[in-house]
């Protein structure tokens, strides 16, 4: 146990009658790659969403770093170290792609209410996040758009503004959802040694889902299966690989 | 192609915009001097009234997201609290504002408090009964509001001795309310822009586009509402109170809820992107309001007619639409666009943005410092 960052525990969620989680446990160790895989409807999203508090599960406990999470909001995971992206994206059309970067830092930030009405202190507290925020597009090579609003950018900048985003809090939980989804082969591979190289050099824990089975095969030390809501199965990518009822999963039984 | 371009926060940058900001300072002072009418000073007065109002009206529609059908109440709640206590309690007029600053923040929160559930249409009526309501309770309240007979102030409001303006002349005394109305309305400015540009900006900003993408990335999504909704309705109320000061007599008519639809007009039509965007729209508003409205009575087609006024509610509906379809950014959207085919003023790096180049991902060899 000394080492579980976060565990979901029995989780169930269900819309109306539909049990889109039902008993769903696994448990993601800190400093892995994991992994969340299934056919469409298996409940990875529902997953992702429990944990990130914007679906409240009808049952079961999901712990993060010692601390209960059902108990918290979704505004306060930023702030505990637990940033996300989502598969269609969670960015803001009206603002720059730098104003976008900046948002993500927002739990960090200590200008209240009040402070705001005063210029100094913002224009003080802005200027470093403002330059950690170009200097992090900078690094994912979309700095040129900095200052244009994101209303109308192409699908994959826009992907790598929203990691931009989620990275700008520095968390120690990253979760992405479908993280390759929409990119072209090359861009894949290198997609997937910044993902090795947040987890090594920054000691930063991933939880993938992601339909891109050999990219998933191929970074994740730990792979949960999930399938109509249920755990399926769960090992290393080694150990599922040949796994039959992943197999099944997937392509049906055979007649 | 700009004919121009200029580099943002370079020599040249800060230097224009200093020399454009004296400029138009120094217009604004030059200005009541310039004109001999009183009726002149007072409608300009009346446009840097209003424009504090459709200001705290843009902080929560054009940044925030919400919509409020009900700021004409807050005008009044400020209004009425300048002359109750300045007729009733012998007051001075400028201590007021504080206590119209108080009421109104709390008068926002609370009428905020729906918008934590609902949006669009349905928060729309639900604050339009606030309009509703407002004339009603002034007129449950005739001991203290003077009901339907409307209350003033016996005096005016006086300049110091020492004030440079001759208060003997007939422009005189309203040139006094001129300047200090100019002087709070222009601290609002200053402040609804110090909000704007801040973090919280950023969080009403991101409310306003993706509410639940805000949450998701650590905004607390309730209390920024609930500070939009406050703060809004504080500087509708800061209006109302400037109105008193204008002119020292109030009664409900002015509160009604044509004077909410108005400032929706007044904003949508100045643009409410941008804080600027509040002057055009006074301007739209104070015309359509006086110029048109006293043009729509002397009409002979509708002379005599009680409900003549109401061409000027038809007039802004049509207004609105146009602004809508031709003009969607408002007049100060219109205005940069042309100002960007003349000078283009590009964005720069943000200062030192090169320092933090090795606290980007994976350029660091070891494991970053956390900073927090």
């Amino acid at each position: 146990m000394t080492n579980d960052l976060l565990s979901l525990d029995n989780v169930t969620v269900r819309f109306g009658g539909v049990a889109a989680l039902d008993k769903v446990s696994f448990t993601v160790r800190g400093g892995q790659v994991a992994a969340l895989i299934g056919p469409n409807g298996a409940g990875k999203t529902t997953a992702f969403n429990a944990i990130s508090r914007l679906v409240r599960p009808a049952e079961g406990r999901i712990h993060f770093d010692g601390k209960d999470l059902l108990r918290l909001d979704a505004a306060a995971l930023s702030g505990l170290g637990i940033a996300r992206t989502f598969q269609n994206l969670a960015l803001w059309p009206g603002m720059t792609v730098l104003e976008n970067v900046m948002v993500g830092g927002h739990a960090r930030g200590r200008v209240g209410f009040v402070t705001s009405l005063l210029g100094r202190p913002a224009r003080r507290e802005d200027g470093e996040l403002r330059a950690r925020a170009y200097a992090m597009l900078d690094w994912f090579g979309v700095s040129d758009v900095a200052h244009r609003e994101c209303k109308g950018l192409p699908f994959g900048t826009l992907k790598r503004v929203e990691l931009a985003r989620a990275l700008i809090s520095d968390p120690t939980l990253l979760l992405l959802d479908e993280p390759a989804g929409g990119l072209a082969h090359g861009d894949v591979r290198e997609l997937g040694e910044l993902l090795l190289r947040l987890r090594d050099e920054r000691d930063m824990t991933l939880l993938l889902v992601e339909h891109h089975m050999q990219f998933v095969m191929g970074i994740s030390d730990y792979v949960v299966a999930l399938d109509f809501g249920r755990n399926l199965v769960a090992g290393t990518p080694a150990e599922l690989r040949d796994s039959p009822e992943l197999v099944e999963a997937y392509l049906g039984t055979p007649a | 192609m700009a004919r121009y371009t200029i580099d943002e926060g370079s020599t040249t940058h800060r230097r224009l915009r200093w020399g454009l900001g004296s400029l138009a300072a120094a217009f604004l002072v030059v200005l009541p001097l310039m004109i001999p009418s009183v009726a002149q000073i007072e409608t300009i007065t009346q446009i840097v009234c209003y424009s504090v109002a459709i200001l705290g009206l843009g902080l929560l529609t054009g940044h925030c997201g919400q919509i409020s059908l009900g700021h004409s109440a807050f005008v009044g709640v400020g209004a009425y609290t300048t002359i109750i206590l300045v007729a009733d309690h012998g007051w001075p007029y400028l201590a007021t504002i504080p206590v119209s600053i108080v009421l109104c923040l709390v008068a926002g929160a609370l009428v905020g408090i729906p918008a934590l559930r609902i949006r669009g249409l349905y928060l729309a009526t639900v604050t339009l009964a606030v309009a509703a309501l407002f004339p009603v309770l002034i007129n449950q309240f005739p001991s203290f509001t003077g009901g339907p007979n409307g209350k003033f102030a016996a005096e005016e409001m006086t300049a110091p001795d020492w004030f440079f303006v001759n208060p003997y002349t007939p422009t005189g005394p309203p040139t006094d309310h001129y300047y200090a109305i100019l002087v709070v309305a222009a601290l609002m400015f200053l402040i609804a822009g110090n909000i704007v540009r801040s973090r919280v900006g950023r969080a009403m900003h991101a409310v306003r586009d993706a509410p639940l993408s805000a949450a998701a990335a650590g905004v607390r999504v309730a209390p920024v509402k609930i500070f939009a909704f406050a703060v809004s309705a504080a500087f509708a109320g800061v209006a109302g109170s400037l109105l008193v000061i204008q002119v020292p007599a109030v009664s409900d008519a002015r509160f009604d809820l044509y004077l909410s639809i108005f400032l929706l007009v007044a904003l949508i039509a100045g643009g409410s992107a941008s804080i600027w965007g509040a002057i055009p729209g006074a301007i739209v508003f104070v015309v359509l309001r006086t110029y048109i409205a006293d043009w729509a009575e002397s009409l002979d087609l509708l002379s005599g007619r009680p409900d003549g006024g109401q061409i000027v509610g038809i007039m802004s509906g049509a207004l609105l639409i146009a602004f809508v379809f031709l003009l969607p950014g408002g007049v100060i959207d219109g205005l940069a666009r042309l100002r960007r085919r003349v000078v283009e003023i590009v964005p720069r790096p943000p200062r030192d943005w090169e320092r933090y180049r090795n606290a980007t991902p994976s350029r660091t060899a070891q494991p970053a410092v956390r900073e927090s």
